[in-house]
């Protein structure tokens, strides 16, 4: 945890929006946002705090959502 | 026609109902997980016993499943017929669904077992998917570009669950 911390320290860039880099102060102990490769860690933790249903009809409802904006760009 | 929505979850409802014995593969499996990738259809991997495939055609029926590649034609497959490592694209009712004799390195059914997990979805149906760890070390070994893609977001998703348990035991432990 100490590293983890030290690291943000270092390079608050790599790990946090721009907007969030005046947070560091006050959350410096939170996980970072990115991983070093840029996966946004956000999107897993909130996935992973979903019941594994609610995971199966998120990207059911995100399917259907690309679905419509397809079918409605063919409309215009 | 292909649907109009995408209802993975009637289609696992389905296969459930019916007592099919599966392995859901492929990009819903890494959602299933918790991992935050897009996908378009379902990819699982059945059993192919003689029995079990006969449960797998009456849910076949009951999806109104039909080829994809002649979607003109539509195709009804058999699924006696799929006592083989081929892969069957079908649509159905409820959107696609990819029925696979065996997945990359010739995975069936039986080899791909004992790396998977129980997920109950509610009180009246769970489903079979792969381990995380498994479906990680498959990606990397195929190394193909699409599966290049989708490695950093299923290996950051391990990471996170592993994360995830540990702060859960010094929860309980406090």
């Amino acid at each position: 945890m100490t590293q983890f911390i030290s690291k943000i320290e270092a390079h608050p860039s790599e790990h946090t929006h721009p907007e969030q880099d005046g947070m560091i102060g006050e959350f410096r102990e939170d996980p970072p946002i990115y991983s070093d490769d840029g996966v946004d860690l956000t999107l897993i933790r909130w996935m992973i705090s979903l019941s594994p249903l609610s995971r199966l009809r998120t990207a059911q409802r995100y399917a259907n959502s690309a679905r419509r904006l397809q079918n409605a760009s063919r409309r215009v | 026609m292909p649907p109009d929505e995408f209802d993975f979850e009637k289609i696992l409802r389905v296969l459930a109902l019916h007592e099919t014995a599966f392995i859901i593969v492929g990009g819903l499996c890494a959602v299933l997980h918790g991992a935050p990738v897009q996908t378009y259809d379902l990819d699982i991997v059945p059993s192919r016993d003689p029995a079990n495939l006969e449960k797998l055609q009456l849910a076949l029926d009951e999806l109104g499943a039909y080829y994809r590649k002649h979607p003109h034609r539509r195709l009804i497959p058999e699924a006696a017929r799929m006592t083989t490592n081929g892969h069957h694209l079908l649509n159905t009712s409820a959107g696609p669904l990819d029925v696979l004799g065996a997945i990359t390195g010739g995975r069936d059914y039986m080899s791909l077992l004992p790396h998977t997990v129980k997920l109950e979805l509610d009180e009246t149906t769970w489903v079979r998917i792969r381990d995380l760890a498994t479906l990680i070390l498959t990606k990397q070994e195929t190394g193909r570009d699409k599966d290049k893609i989708m490695l950093p977001v299923l290996i950051r998703t391990l990471e996170e669950i592993e994360r995830a348990a540990e702060l859960l035991v010094i929860h309980s432990s406090n």
